[in-house]
């Protein structure tokens, strides 16, 4: 738990399925519904102004600096962040604790209904509260805690986080210790840091004493607040420990061999008595230990675990449980969303859902495995505490042949269960693809008979031969006898036995062709004819040259812009972002948008978060939904990998009902910076040569800028790129540098190529 | 190749290239801009004798079309106007020492050359980073020189009883001068386009005039074949002023700076 004082500003978001009655065996990632909150819609620099209106004058100046500068940061990147859909609000989930808050705070005059709660789509275990009154709960809390009691300690922690002005005291506070200010005079820089820590530790404190003393007001029960401490003391753990059985992935007689199991994980330590004198948060047996002294003694009677629905707590923490699936997914967590879908299995067998989180992450460890970059996205099984280690363990010893055929014959049972879900049909015919083009099998390496049917054809009894049962046989039929046995029962083998139920499926027999028929054409046509090699690498010169003179010619009529994005940076000052003028700047890009599109006659609509009504909650998911896939589109690119992204299903409808399937990202950068050293010795230079004076004159009394330009358009079908354009310039960000660049842009996008070239 | 036929072949090949060949972006799709560039740079030597600072200058008209999209091909006309002051003693002093004498007032004999010369140029303009037509541009010209010089107004020095006939013409001299230039442009109010350059020309034969000795009494035996005997090389009236003004030509254009405004035509 904590505070929002900085947040790192990572647009990730979801789409999905109406709130009420979410059908968990149709499940699909949530979404916020109804209007949106009009808090979230006003501008973030109306909000700061309003908030500074607030801060007391009769201070001291530094400290009206201070709460100034918090109210600044604050505002704006908590702003940035409820825009970027990665908190949702009117969902089963915030609506479920908002009605905890509502029970808890119903005797709190300063708290009840001033409070906007919301969820954050992140699989972390945690809460803010800021100072505006907004607590949030991650997804990854939820689907930890064992009942509503808990929730409701939480949010009574968090209250009062707000209710203290927690966040803005603290800030004010470690402003001072930076500045050496008063009794902080003369520290050193390591002291400063622990005096920083000590004093946000008091504030934890503070709020669990406060927090208790308002909770025990409530009827929850206050036997369940020492499993609050365990929540957090094992929050790095998946939401339960099962045992991780082979039968999951093995069939009769695909049995892997026993080096690729632990014989025993590796039991789960949790130390809860750390050193925090650098941590913002108390240690957790300090907190448990400093709860225990003062509800050890009272007396629970008539307490109860919950008041709101036990029925709709274990509901909406199911679904946050759901929801880390694919949230594990989207942080290519691979291994871990299936072990919580593996989890979750169990109480929802055969969910669709949970089969399509499995498959697309199987998918996603095959394509890192089949690259030689497997450890990119999978932790060492030796880091891992509890039964998850023997999955971590499994896919680590998998070869890539093995992990891609256990990958794909899950994705076609999975496809077989649902047929009607296309998004497992495509990851199915991916590892298909996978399996013929990258591990080159063909169906002659399968068996299409169980090791028993086999066993009968050859007429063999048992799989180990006896001087009598090879008695009477010639020379030729001992060694054929033991190949054939050797082969049947040869560990090294059990892969073969992968698809004998499919081997009979004629359709799986189709896809398979199909895939050797795609292979066959993709070698004749990557076939080393030096003629065609040559031809082929005199095209591609001519087009990158046609390129770098006149641009690409894309012939696009239509594109959606997402939140075109701005950031005035100033480096000569403590705050570097200038927000208020960023702000000012993005309406004004938005307008150069309309106008350059104009005049190069393409037609685009802007997803823009910025001009927002309450009634645009279409417009707020899809924008949430984009960047989401925006955001594992470019984890994979960073790793150079190719690959359909989890939630590439998700943002299919956007095609139709944008009438176009490329979708843009677009935003300047400008840097005002400090002038370098290098002034020095150009004055000293102007000064000794008469030549280089004006030049120096000029510097010195011009600012120095860099500003950064970039658009980049998607075809959200494939995720492929087809127009990048990142601009760096030694230039201010003048309004016809930034026309230029974007007319450019759009120019190139639009144009049709002409047959001459 | 008469002027005509390069002309219609450039004509020709900017309209080609937007028919057949993809076009590039320009600035908001416009790619023809017309401007008129001042072009000055003040002569610093005067200072040295007392003098007022003296100006040259120089007014082009450009018209220029983007033709990828960091370069752009061009045709421009300029107008020159100067007079070349012509002493006695510079002759003298100058055509043996290569230096101006320091402390010497500049009196005697003098005549004044009035050069009218036009520019008619191709030049090819490519942007360093930005899209054309904006920010910082090298500009790679050549043009041909086309003079007209007049010789008046001869003075003679108070102390001098030296006679120099008034001489007079009216010849036209060609040069050819490459120039370069470096500078910046900007464009406002997604209209008008403004320009600062350095730019540095070299006009072929300019330098031989300083390597030349001139004896005072030059103008005053203008009847005999002077230049015959001067020159050695079959020199004549028409070669010493093209040499002059070749050198003129050549200090004017050395280095200069251009101040520019433009329009963004289509």
């Amino acid at each position: 738990m904590g505070r929002v004082i900085n947040i790192s500003i990572v647009v990730i978001c979801f789409a999905g399925s109406s709130l009420v009655g979410q059908d968990l065996e149709n499940y699909a990632p949530l979404r916020s519904s109804g209007n949106i909150p009009q808090h979230i819609t006003r501008l973030a620099s109306d909000k700061y102004r309003e908030a500074k209106r607030k801060i007391d004058r009769n201070q001291k100046l530094s400290d009206y600096k201070a709460e100034d500068r918090f109210y600044m940061e604050s505002t704006f990147l908590m702003d940035e962040f409820l825009l970027s859909g990665k908190v949702i609000f009117n969902d089963p989930l915030s609506k479920y604790i908002n009605k905890v808050a509502d029970v808890l705070f119903a005797k709190d005059d300063s708290l009840k209904g001033k409070l906007k709660i919301y969820t954050i789509k992140s699989p972390s275990v945690n809460a803010f509260a800021t100072d505006d009154g907004i607590i949030l709960v991650t997804m990854g809390l939820l689907a930890q805690l064992e009942n509503e009691a808990q929730l409701a300690f939480i949010l009574a922690h968090e209250g009062i986080h707000f209710k203290r002005k927690h966040s803005v005291d603290i800030f004010v506070e470690q402003t001072r210790i930076e500045k050496g200010k008063g009794t902080y005079g003369r520290t050193s820089m390591e002291e400063k840091i622990i005096a920083k820590n000590h004093y946000s530790k008091e504030m934890e404190l503070e709020a669990d004493k406060k927090g208790l003393d308002l909770y025990l007001k409530s009827n929850y029960s206050i036997k369940v607040l020492d499993g609050v401490c365990d929540v957090l003391q094992y929050s790095y753990l998946p939401f339960d420990d099962l045992e991780f059985k082979r039968s999951f992935f093995e069939t009769e007689d695909m049995i892997f061999p026993e080096t690729y199991y632990l014989e025993e994980v590796a039991a789960i330590k949790g130390g809860d008595d750390y050193d925090d004198s650098k941590s913002t948060h108390p240690n957790i047996r300090k907190r448990r230990q400093n709860m225990s002294r003062r509800i050890d003694k009272l007396d629970n009677t008539g307490k109860v675990k919950f008041i709101v629905s036990e029925k709709e707590f274990i509901k909406i923490r199911d679904m946050a449980r759901f929801e880390l699936s694919n949230l594990y997914l989207l942080n290519r967590e691979y291994a871990l969303s299936i072990y919580n879908s593996y989890m979750l299995l169990q109480k929802y067998p055969d969910n669709r859902y949970l089969d399509k989180m499995i498959v697309k992450a199987l998918y996603g460890l095959v394509k890192y495995r089949n690259s030689g970059i497997l450890g990119t996205v999978h932790e060492s099984y030796k880091d891992i505490e509890g039964n998850s280690q023997q999955l971590y363990h499994f896919i680590k010893k998998l070869r890539a042949k093995e992990l891609n055929v256990v990958a794909l014959r899950y994705a076609w049972l999975a496809m077989q269960k649902h047929p009607e879900d296309k998004s497992i049909k495509k990851h199915a015919n991916e590892l298909f693809k996978e399996m013929v083009f990258e591990q080159k099998l063909t169906p002659d390496y399968f068996f299409d008979k169980s090791k028993q049917q086999l066993m009968a054809e050859e007429k063999i009894d048992t799989l180990v031969d006896t001087e009598e049962s090879l008695e009477g046989l010639s020379k030729y039929e001992k060694i054929r006898r033991k190949k054939v046995v050797k082969e049947i029962k040869g560990e090294e083998h059990f892969l073969k036995y992968a698809f004998v139920d499919q081997m009979s499926d004629n359709d799986f027999i189709d896809a398979f062709d199909k895939q050797l028929d795609d292979y066959e054409k993709y070698q004749v046509e990557n076939a080393e004819d030096y003629d065609a090699i040559r031809a082929q690498r005199r095209k591609k010169r001519k087009e990158r040259r046609i390129i770098r003179r006149k641009g690409k010619a894309l012939g696009i009529d239509k594109i959606v812009l997402v939140d075109p994005m701005y950031r005035v940076i100033d480096q000569r000052r403590n705050t570097k972002v200038s927000y208020l003028a960023s702000e000012i700047s993005q309406m004004n890009y938005i307008e150069q948008l309309g106008r350059n599109a104009d005049e190069a006659g393409l037609q685009i609509s802007i997803l823009n978060t910025k001009k927002l009504k309450v009634t645009d909650i279409e417009k707020f998911n899809d924008h949430a939904i984009l960047n989401e896939w925006l955001s594992e589109l470019l984890d994979h690119d960073g790793d150079d990998m190719e690959l359909t992204v989890g939630n590439q299903e998700y943002v299919q409808y956007l095609t139709k009902k944008y009438n176009t399937k490329y979708f843009a990202w677009t935003g300047v950068i400008s840097i005002r910076r400090s002038k370098g050293p290098e002034m020095f010795w150009l004055l000293v230079g102007g000064v000794g040569s008469i030549y280089l004076f004006p030049y120096a004159l000029y510097k010195l009394f011009t600012p120095d800028y860099d500003s950064f330009y970039y658009m980049v358009l998607f075809d959200i079908e494939t995720g492929k790129a087809e127009f990048v354009q990142q601009k760096y310039m030694d230039a201010k960000d003048a309004r016809d540098i930034i026309n230029s660049n974007l007319y450019d842009s759009f120019h190139q996008i639009k144009a049709e190529k002409k047959e001459k070239e | 190749m008469s002027r005509k036929v390069i002309i219609a072949i450039g004509i020709s090949f900017l309209c080609c290239s937007t028919l057949i060949a993809q076009t590039p972006s320009g600035y908001l799709g416009k790619r023809m801009i017309l401007s008129y560039n001042f072009v000055s740079f003040p002569r610093f030597y005067p200072l040295l004798f007392d003098q007022e600072l003296e100006f040259r200058y120089k007014h082009t008209i450009e018209l220029e079309y983007i033709t990828q999209r960091k370069k752009a091909l061009g045709v421009s006309f300029s107008y020159h106007n100067f007079e070349t002051v012509l002493r006695d003693y510079s002759f003298d002093e100058f055509g043996k020492n290569n230096t101006f004498p320091k402390n010497q007032s500049p009196v005697g004999p003098s005549t004044t050359l009035e050069n009218k010369s036009m520019y008619i140029g191709i030049f090819y303009r490519t942007f360093h980073s930005n899209i054309a037509p904006l920010g910082t541009f090298s500009r790679f010209g050549v043009d041909q020189i086309i003079s007209n010089v007049a010789l008046n107004n001869v003075q003679t020095s108070q102390d001098s009883n030296m006679y120099i006939p008034n001489l007079s013409s009216d010849d036209k001299y060609y040069s050819i001068m490459v120039s370069y230039s470096i500078g910046t442009q900007r464009v406002l109010f997604d209209k008008l386009l403004v320009r600062f350059a350095v730019k540095s020309g070299y006009v072929f034969g300019g330098m031989k005039q300083t390597r030349i000795g001139i004896t005072n009494d030059f103008f005053a035996d203008f009847e005999v074949d002077f230049f015959e005997e001067l020159f050695n090389t079959g020199t004549d009236k028409f070669n010493y002023i093209q040499n002059v003004t070749k050198n003129a030509l050549l200090n004017h254009n050395i280095i200069s700076v251009t101040l520019g405004i433009g329009f963004l035509v289509y």
